[in-house]
């Protein structure tokens, strides 16, 4: 079962959907596509994430802090801030997808085409994801006790596999860099909240590098590769 | 039947293990972790948040925020999406395989011994003195006989239940009980151990509460796009053997 902690992958698939902001109406367009250029635009963004999820039966929502660091064009990592939390790298350039869980202690590889679709179009196409017709409205939401201003996205536009979901963003007030995205479906939300965001003037490579030690083990990430090979760990 | 010494001990041991434990358990909801060790291998662990009501259960598990896992079982009916995977697994539980449907729903809540083939099976048993507490042995009856011995503490409270092969040799699985603690829905175990073989998966419990019924929510579907296999698909069982613990030739829970 815990197998399928290998693919913490949509951790940052929050933010290919924040990618795809943009467009709608003439002011609001504008806003979202500027919120989202700057941060596409820049050779490396870093940011800090904090995600939290509502209990789809009611209880508390869930909880984790971590890092995002985006090279457009070339690649992203995000690792989690938790105790045991993984961290996951796509490498355009190096044709890697990258899943690293230090709880198991186990580096999960996979090539760069088996990463998700959205993340590697927020990679490779950046500008797609700038232009795109998302027909943005503004709407007003309660976000952590205070009403927010921010846009709401045709879920439509976020392509079949994504039936019913919702996506609305905000900007942070001083910076105008995206701040708040909530994703929702008929049976949980998404809260994420990008904190402290870092434009880098020249991108580094080596940020797309996982912190696993040395010698860590490593075994393919697609589970459709253990059930061809009879279910049997495989480390190489 | 109570057989033993301090017998009148242990009809009232029993008596309060079913006054507490196999009432009709209400809908409830519940949330904690779930970790599996193979051997001495520790497998990682999973937020899970489940709902149950009569004859549905329904799991989700989390990776950090991410939603990873979706299982609902529904009468005979089972589905497991492994979401990051884009992989689901679906089909009927059949009655002659294993514990069948009743008996797997057991096993997702084994602090609800009220379904009356459990009930009865419990108490119709012997009871023996065991240690500090009691022993109570007999038969459940389904789709076959199957042995089973559950320990209780002094005060009637579960600490282990041993379910036999339906041919009396061996352990399908064994379940252990943490210490009872008291939540928002009622007393329930801090932690329930599953133990097959080598594998132990442990939940440890963190909130229990009752449901509201609009909250019972089933797995979204399966996105097209995804590989759906059918229970009785070999590459199916397999996964889910490799994911139980479960060797070649051993018999499925």
């Amino acid at each position: 079962m815990t197998r399928v902690r290998r693919m913490g992958a949509t951790v940052v698939a929050a933010f290919a959907l924040a990618g795809v902001a943009p467009m709608g109406t003439a002011a609001p367009r504008e806003e979202v596509r500027e919120t989202f250029r700057r941060v596409l635009a820049a050779p490396e963004a870093t940011a800090r994430m904090i995600i939290e999820r509502s209990d789809p039966f009611g209880g508390s929502p869930s909880r984790e802090s971590g890092r995002l660091w985006l090279l457009p064009g070339r690649g992203l990592r995000y690792r989690s801030s938790e105790k045991g939390g993984q961290e996951l790298v796509i490498d355009r350039t190096r044709e890697v997808f990258l899943l690293y869980s230090p709880s198991e202690r186990m580096v999960y590889r996979a090539p760069y085409a088996r990463a998700p679709a959205r993340l590697r179009r927020l990679i490779a196409e950046p500008d797609r994801f700038l232009s795109a017709d998302l027909a943005a409205t503004a709407e007003r939401r309660p976000v952590r006790g205070g009403a927010r201003d921010g846009y709401r996205i045709r879920s439509g536009s976020l392509g079949d596999s994504l039936p019913g979901v919702s996506v609305w963003l905000a900007r942070d007030t001083r910076s105008g860099l995206p701040r708040w995205v909530t994703i929702s479906s008929p049976t949980d939300t998404v809260w994420i909240e990008f904190r402290d965001w870092s434009l880098a003037p020249v991108a580094r490579p080596a940020d797309l590098t996982l912190s696993a030690p040395p010698g860590t083990p490593e075994a393919p990430l697609d589970p459709r590769e253990l059930l061809e090979r009879g279910g049997g760990r495989e480390t190489h | 039947m109570v057989s033993g010494a301090g017998s009148g001990s242990g009809a009232k041991a029993r008596a309060h293990f079913l006054a507490a434990f196999a009432r009709v358990e209400p809908a409830s909801r519940g949330v904690g972790a779930l970790s599996l060790r193979h051997g001495e291998t520790r497998e990682g662990t999973l937020d899970v948040r489940w709902a149950s009501d009569a004859e549905s259960i329904v799991v989700v598990g989390y990776v950090g925020p991410v939603r990873a896992l979706d299982a609902t079982l529904l009468g005979d009916s089972l589905f497991v999406a492994l979401r990051p995977m884009e992989l689901g697994l679906a089909g009927p539980v059949l009655a002659e395989e294993g514990l069948g449907p009743q008996g797997l729903r057991f096993l997702a809540r084994p602090w609800d011994f009220s379904p009356p083939w459990i009930r009865s099976a419990v108490e119709h048993g012997t009871v023996e003195p065991w240690g500090d507490g009691w022993r109570v042995a007999g038969v459940l009856v389904g789709e076959s006989a199957i042995p089973f011995g559950l320990e209780l503490s002094a005060k009637g409270e579960p600490s282990r239940l041993r379910i036999g092969t339906p041919g009396g040799r061996g352990t399908l699985v064994t379940v252990r009980y943490g210490a009872p603690r008291s939540y928002q829905g009622g007393s329930l175990p801090r932690s329930i151990e599953w133990e097959r073989g080598l594998s132990i998966v442990r939940l440890a419990i963190d909130e229990y509460a009752r449901l509201k019924p609009a909250r019972l929510r089933h797995s979204p579907p399966a996105d097209p796009e995804w590989m759906v296999l059918s229970l009785d698909d070999p590459r199916s069982r397999a996964l889910l053997r490799r994911f139980l613990g479960i060797g070649a030739g051993e018999v499925d829970p």
